[in-house]
């Protein structure tokens, strides 16, 4: 081995783990933050994954542009846009409801 | 092969068929009721008939025949026949039947227009003069399909429906009680005959012959081939073939032509309209059962049972004679004469001259249809009277029915110069060879056609005294009578003038002065000559030749003297009234009288002692076994067995499974368990849709990416 | 067994078992700070990868912005206090079984795949290179990102804004 920081499977069983762990959150938290808290699991899990990618590629010579890291930069942009909106939404969900349990806003408009 | 005389044969029954169907259907609704129709159709078979006769005259020669035939039906196997071939034959006996046959039709068909009507020309019947004209032209195609047919196949089928016609006919009056149970009589004992004709036939067909084939066919000359083949020397349980068959066969011909003892039903028969009488029990339907027993006489012959039907016929002649004598409607007089006389024609056959059964065939047919329709117009005369006793001095009344009447009963009696002296003298010339020359110990058959031919003399003229001479015994009638129109008495003329010898043997005197004796030279004894078919008399060789030869004399005499003698006895008693009838009958004792008017207690054997004490009994087992085992055992069960389908499948089927499973089930308990999961998909939860994202997600990477 | 290496595998196994705890425990507060711990370690992880400047960014806007947003909802909503460990269990019957199987398949993804590798990378700054391709090769889904973080502020803020009632003009007799 060539020890365990240039192991590419290593990082990305690591991804997969918590991929697997975010959406486990996300399915079973009966809250709605926790809900949030798991697709945030997800993105890391998946931007984890760019960046090594973006290590290993062997294509690096032929792009230097670098877009397993680029991505993971906008992965978190995304993730900080979307905790913004999750979150306004948690809010209005808390004042007309007076609870965030994601089984109460069960009821489709019909 | 089909020539024209094949072809007008073929014709010749169709005709009046169609005028059946016609008539039946739209016959109420023609101009006169249709008998135009049925009239003209008879007419134009006769007209055929005419020409074939012309082409037979022209042939003369006996082994003169033209048949065509094709196959009706052909399921044979390898090893067994089984053909059906029908098609017509034109020979000279079958065309001078036919000749005679469509004449006497028409003649008669012609008497009915004028007799089925009342005094004032409105037809007697309302609608139903319609449907006895329609009868009529059935019944004359059958008796025409039945003298053309080649086989005994279609031979069968026409008489049976003669025997339906006469059904028709003789009921036709179906409000008398009397005339129902006539025809019904009738039609059953014509049946009883039937049954055993049709086992013949069947017999004839089926049964293996000596080469060990079987017949598989029907046609006369198959059967005449395989007569003189000699494939009919085998044995039917220990008995002759050709003697169980011809016996059968000749059952048929008891029945038809009323031969003792099954002769109960043509007195009665006499309920139907004179016509009728005229036709079916004069000239044609009785004559039937001669005729199948003139053309299936090689079968009999070889059967060795032409003794046995010499004995049947000469019984019913003799008795029937004995009963006329006593007899005072005019028409059961000539019925009873019918029956004596067909009795002749039966022991003719019998006695192997099938050339003088034949004739006497052809001239009875002749006069005794003169003799009814002229027994008609002197009951239309007397508006309906029948018994002589109430008649006398209608000669002076209606003196052309007398002339015709007076003339065939000469005929009938056996007078010189007259046909029916021709044809009764080789009869009875016969007999005498048969009876007295060549078998002494049979000496009772020509006894009885002798003594028959004296009592015929006499009762014959017995009712033209009572009837035309003398004082009128019912001023009434008397008063009122007169001459029939012309289309009743034209029959009887014609018919009255073929009652002369000279058309049957070429000769003025019928022969009488020996063989030489004949005034138009050339076609002498053509009757004989013509009808003579040589593979006929194989048995008869000149032996009887010889016998009949030296009998020709003595017979004569003998027919003559009889005849003579009845005649004279016949004037005295009812004419010159010089001896009274009273005492003559007082000469007998009371058992006699009695068996005579009970018709020697042959109704009474019938009905008393066969229906009522055998097949009554017999019928009400059937019954009673249709009743218990039939209806109650197979129909209810059957409907027992339907209720319990009926439950099973409504309860089990209906209940369960209809309503149960599919009803309840598909539309009930598999929405609400499916529908009740399957609801849950969307339920607003959003961690359900979620959770069925990554499911679907996995299952689609699980089954594509690995 | 290098330094890098012993950071990494700490990095990792710290990432992991924080994940556990946000994914399991009851208690949403508990979770929230797991959550930070995991985010904490992926910048680790990170670093590791030789993208130091993606690191930083993670540390500043994960765990600085959105975890301190998490918490901030977390205690606005009440049900902090009246915390319902009464969750069941039987909710994590179905998640785990198909996590579990995508799980499965991701690794028989991992182990069946075969990318072009390099063995021994090298970590070069990154920092240069981002800023390059932000303003060459990716300058369109950088502005499109901006834009996207207006409209995510913008629509945040409707969203939560408190319910207005409509104000009548009572002199207003024209038809609506």
């Amino acid at each position: 081995m060539n020890g365990l920081a240039n192991n590419f499977s290593f990082y990305l069983i690591i991804s997969a783990i918590m991929f697997a762990f975010g959406v486990v959150t996300a399915l079973s938290r009966k809250n709605a933050i926790g809900i949030f808290m798991g697709v945030e699991l997800i993105l890391n899990a998946a931007a984890l994954n760019f960046v090594a990618v973006r290590l290993f590629q062997a294509k690096a010579a032929l792009s230097p542009t670098q877009d397993g890291a680029v991505f993971a930069l906008f992965i978190i942009i995304m993730a900080a846009i979307e905790a913004a909106v999750a979150l306004a939404i948690v809010l209005r969900m808390f004042s007309i409801k007076r609870s965030i349990d994601p089984d109460k806003m069960a009821r489709l408009r019909g | 092969m089909m020539t024209t005389n094949t072809c007008l044969a073929l014709w010749i029954p169709v005709f009046p068929l169609i005028a059946y169907f016609v008539q039946a259907f739209v016959g109420k609704k023609l101009p006169r009721m249709g008998d135009w129709v049925s009239l003209g159709a008879i007419f134009i078979s006769f007209l055929c008939a005419t020409k074939i006769l012309f082409s037979m005259f022209a042939n003369f020669n006996p082994g003169w025949v033209e048949s065509w035939h094709f196959t009706w039906l052909d399921l044979s196997s390898i090893k067994t026949p089984f053909k059906l071939e029908i098609g017509v034959r034109v020979d000279n006996m079958s065309a001078i039947m036919l000749f005679m046959v469509t004449m006497c039709s028409t003649l008669i068909h012609l008497f009915s227009t004028g007799y089925m009507r009342d005094h004032h020309g409105k037809p007697a019947d309302g609608y139903r003069y319609a449907s006895f004209f329609a009868y009529l032209s059935l019944f004359t195609a059958a008796m025409l399909g039945l003298v053309v047919s080649d086989n005994l196949f279609t031979l069968f089928m026409c008489w049976e429906l003669m025997g339906l016609c006469s059904y028709l006919l003789i009921g036709f009056y179906r409000e008398k009680v009397s005339a129902a149970n006539a025809s019904l009589k009738a039609f059953m004992t014509t049946r009883v005959g039937d049954t055993g004709l049709f086992l013949g036939l069947v017999m004839l067909f089926a049964l293996p012959l000596a080469n060990g084939q079987a017949l598989g066919s029907l046609r006369f000359d198959d059967i005449y081939a395989a007569i003189q083949g000699g494939f009919f020397n085998f044995t039917i349980g220990g008995f002759n073939a050709a003697t169980v068959i011809g016996l059968l066969i000749f059952c048929g011909t008891v029945g038809k032509s009323a031969q003792f003892p099954l002769q109960v039903w043509l007195p009665d028969a006499m309920e139907g309209p004179t016509p009728v009488s005229a036709l079916i029990h004069a000239a044609t339907m009785v004559a039937a059962g001669v005729y199948l027993i003139l053309r299936t006489f090689p079968l009999l012959e070889a059967g060795g049972i032409l003794t046995f039907i010499a004995y049947v016929g000469a019984i019913t002649a003799l008795l029937a004679a004995i009963i006329a004598i006593k007899q005072n409607d005019i028409k059961k007089i000539l019925a009873y004469s019918t029956l004596s006389q067909l009795g002749y024609m039966v022991m003719a056959v019998g006695l192997g001259a099938y050339q003088a059964s034949f004739m006497h065939l052809i001239t009875h047919a002749l006069f005794k249809a003169c003799l009814f329709m002229g027994s008609g117009a002197v009951i239309y005369a007397m508006h309906h009277e029948q018994d002589i006793r109430k008649m006398g001095g209608l000669r002076k009344k209606i003196p052309i029915t007398f002339a015709c009447m007076l003339i065939a009963t000469l005929a009938i009696s056996g007078v010189p110069f007259f046909s029916g002296f021709v044809s009764k003298d080789k009869i009875l010339v016969a007999a005498y060879a048969f009876g007295v020359i060549a078998n002494p110990q049979h000496f009772f058959i020509p006894f009885a056609g002798f003594l028959t031919a004296g009592l015929t003399g006499f009762y014959m003229f017995r009712l033209i005294f009572k009837t035309f001479f003398g004082e009128p015994h019912d001023h009434h009638h008397y008063e009122e009578a007169h001459e029939v129109s012309f289309n009743m008495f034209v029959p009887l003329v014609v018919l009255a003038g073929l009652s002369f010898s000279v058309f049957f043997t070429g000769s003025l005197t019928g022969g009488i002065f020996g063989e030489s004796d004949f005034i138009l030279g050339g076609a002498n004894n053509w009757f004989e000559t013509l009808v003579t078919n040589a593979s006929f008399t194989a048995g008869h060789g000149a032996e009887w030749a010889e016998h009949l030869h030296h009998a020709h004399i003595p017979g004569m005499m003998f027919s003559l003297l009889l005849a003579g003698v009845g005649i004279a006895f016949s004037y005295i008693v009812y004419g010159a009234k010089k001896v009274s009838s009273d005492s003559l009958s007082k000469l007998w004792p009371d058992f006699v009288h009695k068996a005579i008017d009970n018709l020697y207690y042959f109704d009474w054997f019938y009905i008393k002692i066969l229906i009522q004490k055998l097949f009554m009994p017999f019928a009400a087992l059937c019954a009673l076994f249709d009743d218990r085992v039939i209806d109650q055992g197979a129909v209810d069960g059957v409907k027992d067995v339907t209720q319990v389908v009926k439950d099973v499948a409504g309860i089990l089927v209906d209940d369960v499974v209809i309503d149960g499973v599919l009803v309840d089930g598909m539309g009930g308990a598999v929405p609400a368990a499916f529908g009740a999961s399957l609801r849950t998909l969307q339920n607003g939860r959003i961690q359900r849709y979620l959770l069925v994202a990554v499911a679907v997600l996995t299952v689609v990477l699980l089954w594509r990416g690995l | 067994m290098q330094i890098i290496d012993i950071f990494a595998l700490v990095a990792g196994l710290l990432a992991v078992l924080s994940s556990s705890l946000v994914a399991f425990h009851p208690n949403i507060l508990y979770a929230a700070i797991a959550l930070t711990f995991s985010l904490l370690s992926v910048a680790g992880l990170y670093a590791v990868l030789g993208a130091d400047f993606i690191a930083g960014v993670q540390l500043i806007i994960y765990v600085g912005g959105i975890i301190v947003v998490i918490l901030f909802a977390i205690m606005m909503s009440e049900n902090i206090y009246r915390a319902r460990f009464v969750d069941n269990a039987k909710r994590f019957l179905a998640p785990l079984i198909f996590c579990g199987l995508l799980f499965f398949v991701l690794m028989k993804l991992i182990s069946k795949a075969s990318f072009p590798l390099v063995q021994n990378p090298q970590r070069l700054p990154i920092s240069d290179a981002i800023g390059q391709a932000l303003t060459t090769a990716y300058a369109l889904p950088f502005e499109y990102i901006a834009l996207l973080l207006l409209a995510g502020l913008v629509g945040a803020v409707i969203i939560a804004r408190p319910e207005y009632k409509e104000t009548h003009y009572e002199d207003d007799g024209a038809s609506k």
